[in-house]
């Protein structure tokens, strides 16, 4: 997994392979992302994507507070869809990402 | 100490194999049943189990047994005679190579490459898969589709494990068409989660025609500290016309808690032999201290000491009633392997035999147990050799094709009484006769009764048969059970009716590891008799004692009886009580 930071924008690139074994890594980065004013990240340069790595995602979308520093998800790559689908979740790209297929939105 | 994983795998194996082996066996007499199903997971979990701890040639060798079975649950090869008779062979061979990796003897390569031969040949000529993860089963297009509802919470430590979700539901996918529902009900604040744990769960909606069981097979390697449950809602009716109401089915009991065990079966622990030993060995010391404690206090009659005492008697009586009940197995653990005895000798004999049991629930010691077995080999081989006929003799003297043998097991008492009874010729006396007079056991005179005769054959070397076969034959049988009965504190008992069969009945003990005792005293000293050799007490005041040539004399009901007088035998001081005890055995 990579880290790099837009000069311009601010904005978070994440790349490489999101697995297990930087799941921990991936979890800090999108906590500091969760900051006022909140950070987006750009997921589109992801391979790879496992259950370990989209239960972290899915735990930085469903963060938000009353301020308003939710994930703001700027795009996901194929590989992120297709786990997130072949698990039964749905990550919305937004500001307002929303995970689950429950109609409650868990 | 924690288990080897290893020696839990082998140990598992093993009763893979046995599960293998009954199985096998009902096959051809219930080709469309559950018999196909049980071996094919058995040989599964022997093939995942055994490529997870290293046994790879296991693995591989398995897998070619499983892909062929995947055909027959598919209807593509049928159940046969030469299935069943493949499967029993597979088995050994897994048995051999397990021994094998074990340091055992090495496995004959020539007799395992036939075995694939053989595979191959029964195979309807679809390749099998790749070896690797076990593939799921291709539903057959003939069978009824069912909808089933899946609850899969998974043991946090699925991911730090290596479990990976989605090549599960890959596989799943497999069976059927899935609609699949993540739900993150136990997942924690990104802040608060630890990474490895896994938080997600499912909720899974298959279409399949797939049984449970095929279901389940998916989430083999997972279903451990699971939550899984597995439900069937309803048939799934495709018609042209108009929409049928569906009739909802009862769902399938499939369910199981989150520490992954069966709510409706009760959870088991498996123990080394050993251990069990030594609790009983503790618990028998105990008992025999309770006693003496019990004999003890009674000298000081103090109800403080009297009260707690009884109270002890009273729970170490208990312990001891618990402790010989975990060693109690039912008989049914060992008449399983006899099936597959008389399957094999059947075969090389040319003869149809049955094998009919009851009272498999039966229990006796784990310890009786071990030593039942050989000696009830020995009676079966004799059965099948000697005493069922051929097909042709018993067609000839009007008899049923097939000879049956049943093997039976009752408590009668304190003891356990085994039978088996065959439907064969039964025993030939005057074969048995002229044997006993060639060898000089009995003169030519003698006058013996049926019973007498009969048991001539319990003697050392004594053996009627024509032929010494590999199957029996030699005369080392039944001497050799009746010293392994005796041993075990039983008895063995013959009858036989010409032309009809014979039956042998063994009378054992429930166990041997606590029994009770007479405690006799002599002088300052003490000595235990076990009560199964008891079988009465005789008064005898000092002025009724008698002597003659020397013995020690008692009358028992008319009956003059000869004692040994333990003062004197011990040499002990002192005229002895009043009254003195005799104790007939």
């Amino acid at each position: 997994m990579t880290l790099s930071t837009d000069e311009t924008t601010g904005m978070l690139r994440i790349a490489g392979m999101l697995d297990i074994d930087v799941a921990q890594r991936l979890r800090e980065s999108l906590l500091n992302c969760l900051s006022l004013p909140p950070v987006a990240v750009d997921l589109s340069r992801v391979e790879g994507c496992d259950a370990a790595a989209l239960q972290v995602l899915l735990a930085a979308c469903r963060h938000s507070t009353a301020a308003g520093n939710g994930l703001q998800l700027h795009a996901l790559s194929p590989s992120i869809s297709e786990t997130a689908s072949a698990l039964g979740f749905s990550i919305a790209v937004s500001a307002e990402a929303s995970a689950g297929s429950g109609p409650d939105g868990r | 100490m924690a288990a080897n994983p290893v020696d839990t795998f082998l140990n598992e194996a093993d009763d893979l194999l046995l599960e293998i082996e009954a199985a096998a066996l009902s096959l051809t007499a219930d080709p469309t049943g559950d018999a196909v199903n049980r071996v094919f997971r058995a040989f599964h979990t022997i093939k995942g189990s055994g490529a997870m701890f290293g046994f790879d040639a296991v693995a591989a060798f398995t897998h070619h047994v499983e892909s062929l079975l995947d055909q027959v649950r598919e209807g593509l090869v049928k159940v046969s005679d030469d299935l069943a008779n493949l499967i029993l062979a597979a088995a050994d061979q897994i048995k051999l190579m397990l021994l094998a990796a074990q340091g055992g003897p090495p496995v004959d390569s020539a007799s395992q490459a036939a075995l694939l031969e053989t595979v191959a040949s029964l195979s309807s000529g679809h390749a099998p898969a790749a070896v690797g993860a076990a593939s799921p089963q291709v539903p057959s297009a003939a069978a009824e589709e069912k909808l089933w509802n899946i609850v899969f919470r998974p043991d946090p430590a699925l991911l730090s494990r290596g479990g990976n979700p989605v090549l599960l539901f890959r596989d799943l996918k497999k069976l059927g068409s899935c609609r699949i529902e993540g739900s993150l009900d136990r997942l924690p604040s990104l802040d608060e989660m630890q990474t490895e744990v896994c938080y997600l769960a499912w909720t899974i909606e298959l279409t399949t025609i797939a049984d449970a069981a095929a279901i389940r097979d998916v989430f083999l390697f997972v279903e451990d500290g699971s939550e899984l449950r597995i439900e069937a809602v309803a048939p799934v009716v495709s018609v042209a016309g108009p929409v049928l109401p569906v009739a909802v089915v009862p769902p399938a009991e499939e369910a199981r808690t989150a520490n992954g065990q069966n709510q409706s079966r009760e959870a088991t622990v498996r123990v080394p032999a050993s251990r069990l030993d030594r609790l009983v060995n503790l618990v028998g010391e105990l008992v025999m201290n309770q006693s003496r404690l019990v004999s003890a206090a009674s000298r000081f009659h103090s109800p403080d000491l009297a009260a707690p005492v009884e109270e002890i008697e009273r729970l170490v009586a208990e312990l001891r009633d618990d402790v010989l009940q975990i060693r109690m197995m039912p008989i049914g653990s060992i008449f399983g392997r006899f099936r597959r005895l008389v399957h094999d000798l059947s075969l090389q004999l040319g003869k149809e035999i049955e094998l009919v049991t009851e009272g498999e629930e039966t229990e006796l010691d784990k310890s009786i147990l071990d030593a039942l077995g050989e000696p009830l080999v020995h009676l079966l081989r004799n059965s099948i050799d000697h005493g069922i006929e051929s097909v042709a003799d018993r067609l000839q003297k009007g008899k049923t094709r097939h000879g049956t043998i049943r093997l039976t097991a009752t408590h009668r008492g304190s003891d356990v009484v085994v039978s088996i009874q065959d439907d064969g010729a039964g025993i030939d006396r005057a074969a048995v006769r002229a044997k006993a007079v060639a060898r000089q056991i009995i003169l030519p005179d003698d006058n013996l009764s049926d019973k007498e005769i009969l048991n001539l054959i319990l003697l050392p070397g004594f053996s009627t048969a024509q032929n010494v076969t590999s199957v029996s034959g030699r005369g080392v049988g039944m001497d050799v059970v009746k010293r392994h009965i005796d041993a075990l504190r039983g008895s063995l008992s013959l009858t036989s009716e010409p032309g009809r069969g014979a039956c042998v009945s063994l009378t054992l003990p429930l166990t041997l590891a606590i029994i009770d005792g007479l405690l006799v005293e002599a002088g300052e000293s003490q000595y235990i008799i076990p009560m199964a050799a008891v079988t009465e007490n005789v008064e005898l005041p000092r002025g009724d004692r008698l002597r003659n040539n020397g013995r020690n004399l008692v009358s028992v009901r008319g009956e003059l009886i000869s004692y040994i007088d333990l003062r004197q035998s011990f040499g002990i001081d002192g005229i002895g009580p009043p009254i003195s005890k005799i104790v007939l055995v």
